[in-house]
């Protein structure tokens, strides 16, 4: 791929991803219903991994962390480690550091175990804090 | 004692020396298995490398291993192309579409990435497309599933949130 098609791919993505967190921010998807359904939750009634996360974005958008965590603290915590990663990815390719790949390999299945285990857990009237 | 005659690189004829000094020479890199050479005696010009009394200075070394940093025998398959694979075919063959298919695209993109970066260390190309492409199939099906649900009236506004 060419470093200019990538810049313009880059462009587009930043573009659709700026454009869905207007459409999140004016819109909340408490009260409209136009954003997909969960298959998962309509079929079983159980709550998925990513269950409530477009509602935490939408608190995270309007600065409520704490009601976004509420929501699905799955999404929060893993997009301030994308951040946290970015930023450190960023610091070390700015001052020229090798510094391997963005995202690691060998950290998915430590985060797929992550997300079957909290799946589980917020299923559990015990831990019902982690759904919305 | 036999004497020697070459053609250096200059295209000169040195000598004649002695088969001592040819050997320095050799050593020094002055001259190779290919300089021409005429034995005193001879008939010919011929290779250095030919001559039999000369043999020994190039016995091929063990050349230094300069092996690879990984061999090839054990490239490890891209984690990231493998979920996405996965979470294509969960998207196309079972639910889930519109997350599932974001997720595929999102992790067959990483992996393809990564192993293109990375030939030596990464394998799973093919499972990265395979994954990259059910998943947009998946997406494009999520979309005009709801399209289809709106057009017949079927597509619930106010779902399941409220009623907890």
């Amino acid at each position: 791929m060419s470093a200019a098609l990538k810049f313009f791919a880059g462009v587009v993505l930043a573009g659709v991803l700026l454009g869905a967190a207007a459409v999140l921010y004016f819109f909340n998807p408490s009260k409209y219903g136009f954003y997909p359904v969960c298959q998962f939750h309509q079929l079983t009634g159980l709550n998925c991994p990513g269950c409530g996360g477009t509602r935490a974005v939408y608190q995270l958008l309007h600065g409520h962390v704490l009601r976004a965590m509420q929501d699905n603290a799955l999404v929060v915590l893993s997009l301030a480690a994308l951040a946290g990663r970015a930023a450190w990815f960023g610091a070390k390719r700015f001052r020229r550091r090798p510094g391997g790949p963005f995202l690691p390999p060998e950290f998915f299945w430590p985060l797929l175990v992550v997300a079957l285990v909290f799946t589980v857990l917020r299923n559990l009237p015990a831990f019902s804090f982690l759904s919305p | 004692m036999s004497r020697y005659n070459i053609i250096g690189a200059d295209g000169r004829q040195y000598g004649p020396v002695s088969g001592e000094q040819l050997q320095q020479w050799i050593a020094e890199g002055r001259a190779n298995a290919q300089t021409q050479t005429f034995a005193e005696g001879s008939t010919e010009w011929k290779p250095l490398g030919q001559l039999p009394e000369f043999a020994g200075c190039f016995a091929p070394r063990t050349p230094p291993t300069i092996s690879p940093p990984v061999s090839r025998s054990i490239r490890k398959t891209n984690s990231w192309a493998m979920a996405g694979l996965i979470f294509g075919l969960l998207a196309f063959f079972c639910c889930c579409k519109f997350l599932f298919g974001l997720l595929g695209i999102i992790f067959s993109l990483v992996g393809l990435s990564q192993i293109n970066r990375q030939p030596e260390f990464y394998e799973g190309r093919g499972l990265a497309i395979a994954g990259l492409v059910l998943s947009i199939l998946s997406l494009l099906l999520a979309v005009l599933l709801v399209l289809v649900a709106m057009a017949t009236g079927n597509f619930q506004f106010h779902w399941g949130f409220h009623h907890f």
